[in-house]
C-alpha cells in the first residue's frame, strides 16, 4: 500500500555457478544489481564475460538490423492478435534451435547488393541529367579530347549571349568554328572547335559570356549511345533490387523466430552486462544489490535450489547511496500508479501519494467530462480492450484506468444531466421529471451546469480545499511519524491549523454548520495567524529578524489562494466539454433540416464524428488536467519526487509476450 | 423609429464582433502553437516514425485554445439567439458588455496558444531522446493552457450572466 521496503545485500557463491545463479535472478526479476567496487578482479572471469558479452552485442545488434530490414515485407500481426506469446521455456529452445546466423548472413548480402545497385541507379540518373541535353552531339567521344590541329571544347551558355558569342570567336580567326547542338529559350548548348594556338582567346571570350564548360565522360561512340548504356544499367540494376525484395520477402517468413531470438538474445545480453559487475576471485565470485525485503527469502530458496554453497546477508549501502523506489498497490489501485508515475517516483522517505490521489483524480477527471453517455462509451471501449486484446502492463494499467474513468463520468454525468449534451426536450417524456426548482431536468440530475455555474465553481474550489487540507495533513503525519516532530509540528502542524480554521469559518460562514459559530472561527484564524508569526520566523537570530520573518511567513496564504483558485478550470472543462456536445448537436440538427432527402445522412456523419471528437479530445485534456492537479498543486503540499526507479535484472520483451501458465 | 432599429442592430453587432474576436484570435494562437509544435514533431518523425502517436498528441495540446475561442463565440451565437433564428433586441450597452466579456479568452487564448506551441515543441526533444518521458512534456505544455482555461472560464461566466432581457 505504499513505499515497499527495499534491503541492499550481498552475496557470494561459487565461480562455476555464476551463471546459473544469475539465470535464476534474472527469471525471480527482484534483484537491482550495483557494481562492485572493491579491487576483487580475477581478470580470467571478467575476460570470459567480456567476450561472451561482446558475442551477445553482436548477435542483437545484427538480429535489429535483420528485423528492421525484413518488417516492411513481413506479415504483420494485428492488433487483435496481439504479439507473439510463448512461455519462458519455449522462448528459450525456439532460440537455440533456430538458425538466425544464416538469415543474418544472407540479409547482409541482400542489403549490399541492393545499395550497390541503388548507388548505380543514383549514379547514372545524375550523369543522364547532364548528358541527355548533349545528346545530338554529333562528334564521337574519343574525338573529344581533340587533335594536334584542333581542341574542342563543350558546353552551355545563356540563349541571349548566342549570336554576339559566335561573331565575335569567328572574328579572332578563321580556325575557330561554333556549331549550336541545342538551343532553348534560356540556355542553349554549343561546342567549338578551334587551333590549339587560340585557346587562350576563345577561353576568354566565352567566359566573358557566361560560358560553363561540360566534362564529357571518357570513351568511345557518340553521346547517344553512351546514354543508351547508361539506360540498360538503370534497368538492370532496378532488376537486381526487385530480385533482392523477393529475397527479402522470402526471408521475411521468419521474422517471427527473428524475433523471439531477439527478446532470448536480450535477456542474454542483459545478464551478462549484470555479471560484469560482480567482484571475482578464482573460485568465489560476489555481487551487491537491492532488493525489496518481502521477497528475500523466496530470491534465497530459488537460489538454493540452484547452489547450497551460497552466502546471502545484508549490508549497509554505501555512503551517499540512495535506496531504489518501489511502489506496491492493490491490483485495484495498481492503474493510478500509471499517474504517479508521470511526475516521478517519491524519494525513498516520502510516501507513496497513489492511495491518495486515487479518489481525487478519478473525481476530477469525471467532472472535467461530466457527461454520462461519454462515461459509458468509453467503459464499453476500455473494458472490451481488456477483454479481447492482449496489451503490454504499462497500456493495460493506463486503459484499466481510463475504464475507471468511464464509470467515474458516468455516475457525475448523471448527477449533472449530461447525456451527449442532449436538452430535456429533446428526450422522452419517462426520462425526466420536474426539479424543485420547477426545472426539468433529467432522471437523476441533481446540478445544472449551464444554468448554476456558480454552484459547480464553488463545488470545484471546495474539493480543491478539501484535496489541500489532505495534503498538507499527510505531510505533518508524516513528519511526525518518520522525521523530526518538532520540525514537523513547527512548520506544517501550523499550517494546518490555520488551513482548519479557515475551512472551519467558511463552512459557518456558508451556514454548513450553525452560523453562531463564526465568531469561534474567526478567533481560531487569529490564534493561527498568531501562531504562524511568533514560531515561523524562529531561525533568525535577531529579535526583529524573527518578527519580520513570522509576519512575512502569512504570505503563504497567497500561495495556498492561488492553489485552491487553480480547481476553477475543472469548471472550465466541464463547460467545454458541454458546450462542445451542444455545438455539435444544435449543427447536426441544421444538416437536417438544411439538406432535402439526404439530410439524415449527413446527421448522423455530424453526430457520430463531432461527439467521438469531443470525446477523444476532451478525455486527454481531463487526464491532463486533472493530472496536473494532482501533480502542482496536490504534490506541492508535501513531497519533493525524484526517487530512484527500481530497476531489478529481468526479462524484457520487445516483441513477444511472456506467458507462464 | 429608424433611429431605435439602428440601436437594436448596433447591439448585435457588437456581439457578432466580440465572437468573431474569441473565435479569431483563440484560433490564431492554436494555428501558430500547434505549427510550432508540428514542425519540431515532423523532425523527430523522420528520425524515428514510431513515435508518431507521442508526437500527435503533443502537437495537439496547444489546440485547445482554438476550442475555448470556438465555444464562446458559439455562446454569443447561443444566448443572443441568433442560432435558433430568434434574435434578441440587444442595446448598444448590452452589445459592448458581450464584446468585452470576449476579450478575456480572445486574448488569452491567442498568447496561450502561441507560448503553448514553443512549449510542446521543446517537449518533442524530449520524447526524442526518451519516449518514457512522455508524460513529463506533456504536463510541462498544460501549464500554460492554464491561463487560457482561466480567460476561456471568465468569459463563459460573463456571458451566462449578463443580463439580456
Amino acid at each position: 500500500m505504499a513505499l515497499a521496503k527495499t534491503q541492499k545485500i550481498q552475496l557470494i557463491g561459487l565461480s562455476s555457478k555464476k551463471e546459473k545463479l544469475f539465470e535464476t535472478i534474472q527469471k525471480a526479476g527482484i534483484l537491482e544489481i550495483k557494481e562492485v567496487t572493491e579491487d576483487l578482479v580475477s581478470e580470467k572471469e571478467l575476460n570470459k564475460t567480456i567476450h561472451k558479452l561482446q558475442k551477445a552485442e553482436l548477435d542483437f545488434a545484427n538480429l535489429e538490423f535483420a528485423i528492421k530490414l525484413l518488417s516492411p515485407y513481413g506479415k504483420k500481426r494485428s492488433f487483435i492478435q496481439g504479439p507473439i506469446e510463448l512461455d519462458e521455456k519455449e522462448i528459450e529452445e525456439r532460440a537455440k534451435v533456430f538458425d538466425f546466423q544464416t538469415i543474418i548472413d544472407e540479409c547482409l548480402k541482400i542489403e549490399d547488393t541492393e545499395v550497390k545497385a541503388k548507388n548505380e541507379i543514383a549514379n547514372a540518373n545524375s550523369e543522364l541529367d547532364i548528358y541527355n541535353i548533349l545528346r545530338n552531339l554529333k562528334i564521337n567521344l574519343e574525338n573529344l579530347s581533340g587533335s594536334k590541329n584542333a581542341n574542342i571544347i563543350v558546353g552551355s551558355i545563356p540563349t541571349e549571349d548566342l549570336e554576339a558569342t559566335k561573331k565575335e570567336l569567328t572574328k579572332l580567326s578563321d580556325l575557330v568554328d561554333v556549331q549550336v547542338i541545342n538551343k532553348e529559350e534560356k540556355v542553349s548548348q554549343i561546342y567549338v572547335i578551334f587551333s590549339p594556338e587560340l585557346e587562350k582567346d576563345v577561353r576568354a571570350t566565352l567566359s566573358e559570356h557566361k560560358f560553363s564548360e561540360v566534362e564529357l565522360p571518357e570513351g568511345t561512340g557518340s553521346l547517344d549511345d553512351y546514354c543508351k548504356k547508361l539506360n540498360t544499367v538503370i534497368k538492370d540494376s532496378e532488376k537486381i533490387i526487385k530480385k533482392a525484395e523477393g529475397e527479402l520477402k522470402e526471408l521475411s517468413e521468419n521474422i517471427e523466430n527473428l524475433q523471439i531470438v531477439h527478446d532470448y538474445t536480450l535477456w542474454e545480453k542483459e545478464k551478462l552486462e549484470e555479471m560484469k559487475k560482480a567482484g571475482s576471485t578464482e573460485y568465489s565470485f560476489v555481487i551487491k544489490g537491492w532488493i525489496p525485503i518481502a521477497n528475500m527469502k523466496m530470491l534465497e530458496e530459488d537460489l538454493n535450489k540452484v547452489s547450497k554453497e551460497l552466502l546471502i546477508e545484508k549490508i549497509e549501502p554505501d555512503e551517499g547511496e540512495t535506496p531504489p523506489v518501489i511502489i506496491r498497490n492493490s491490483s485495484f489501485m495498481s492503474p493510478f500508479e500509471t499517474v504517479t508515475k508521470i511526475y516521478g517516483l517519491p524519494q525513498s522517505s516520502e510516501m507513496d501519494p497513489t492511495p491518495y490521489l486515487s479518489a481525487f483524480f478519478i473525481l476530477f477527471f469525471a467532472l472535467c467530462l461530466t457527461d454520462a453517455g461519454y462515461g459509458l462509451v468509453m467503459f464499453v471501449a476500455t473494458a472490451l480492450a481488456l477483454k479481447f486484446l492482449k496489451l503490454p502492463t504499462g497500456t493495460k494499467k493506463l486503459v484499466k484506468l481510463l475504464m475507471y474513468g468511464g464509470v467515474a463520468t458516468f455516475i457525475v454525468g448523471a448527477l449533472f444531466g449530461g447525456w451527449f449534451s442532449l436538452t430535456t426536450d429533446q428526450i422522452p417524456d419517462f426520462l425526466k421529471f420536474t426539479n424543485d426548482a420547477g426545472e426539468t431536468a433529467f432522471i437523476m440530475q441533481k446540478f445544472n451546469s449551464l444554468t448554476e455555474p456558480l454552484t459547480i465553481l464553488k463545488m470545484a474550489l471546495a474539493l480543491g480545499y478539501i484535496q489541500i487540507l489532505l495534503g498538507t495533513f499527510m505531510k505533518l503525519f508524516h513528519g511526525i511519524k518518520h522525521l523530526d516532530k518538532k520540525e514537523a509540528i513547527l512548520d506544517t502542524g501550523t499550517w494546518a491549523f490555520m488551513l482548519s480554521a479557515i475551512a472551519f469559518t467558511i463552512l459557518a460562514a456558508s451556514k454548513v454548520i450553525p452560523i453562531e459559530l463564526q465568531v469561534v472561527g474567526t478567533w481560531w484564524v487569529i490564534l493561527a495567524a498568531a501562531i504562524l508569526v511568533t514560531t515561523q520566523g524562529r531561525n533568525q537570530k535577531s529579535i526583529p529578524g524573527k518578527i519580520m520573518f513570522g509576519i512575512l511567513s502569512l504570505y503563504g496564504l497567497i500561495g495556498y489562494l492561488s492553489d485552491v483558485l487553480s480547481y476553477s478550470r475543472l469548471l472550465a472543462l466541464g463547460l467545454a466539454t458541454a458546450i462542445i456536445g451542444l455545438a455539435v448537436n444544435i449543427i447536426a440538427v441544421l444538416m437536417y433540416d438544411l439538406i432535402p432527402y439526404v439530410g439524415w445522412i449527413f446527421m448522423l456523419v455530424v453526430l457520430i464524428g463531432g461527439h467521438l471528437f469531443n470525446l477523444v479530445i476532451n478525455t486527454l485534456g481531463s487526464f491532463i488536467h486533472s493530472g496536473r492537479l494532482q501533480f502542482v498543486e496536490f504534490f506541492g503540499q508535501f513531497m519533493e519526487g525524484g526517487g530512484r526507479d527500481f530497476k531489478p535484472l529481468n526479462k524484457k520483451t520487445k516483441y513477444t509476450f511472456i506467458n507462464n501458465s | 423609429m429608424e433611429e431605435l432599429i439602428i440601436t437594436q442592430w448596433d447591439g448585435v453587432a457588437l456581439a457578432l464582433a466580440g465572437a468573431a474576436i474569441a473565435v479569431g484570435l483563440g484560433g490564431i494562437g492554436s494555428s501558430i502553437g500547434v505549427s510550432l509544435a508540428g514542425q519540431a514533431g515532423a523532425g523527430v518523425t523522420t528520425e524515428q516514425p514510431e513515435k508518431f502517436g507521442k508526437v500527435l498528441v503533443l502537437e495537439a495540446l496547444p489546440g485547445t485554445q482554438g476550442i475555448y475561442g470556438f465555444l464562446v463565440g458559439f455562446l454569443i451565437l447561443l444566448n443572443t439567439g441568433i442560432i435558433k433564428g430568434a434574435m434578441l433586441d440587444l442595446s448598444m450597452a448590452q452589445g459592448w458588455q458581450l464584446l468585452f466579456a470576449c476579450l478575456p479568452c480572445g486574448l488569452a487564448c491567442l498568447f496561450s496558444g502561441i507560448y503553448q506551441g514553443k512549449v510542446s515543441a521543446a517537449g518533442m526533444n524530449m520524447i526524442a531522446k526518451d519516449a518514457s518521458q512522455m508524460g513529463k512534456a506533456i504536463v510541462l505544455s498544460a501549464m500554460v493552457e492554464t491561463y487560457a482555461v482561466l480567460g476561456f472560464l471568465i468569459s463563459a461566466l460573463l456571458i451566462f450572466f449578463i443580463d439580456l432581457t
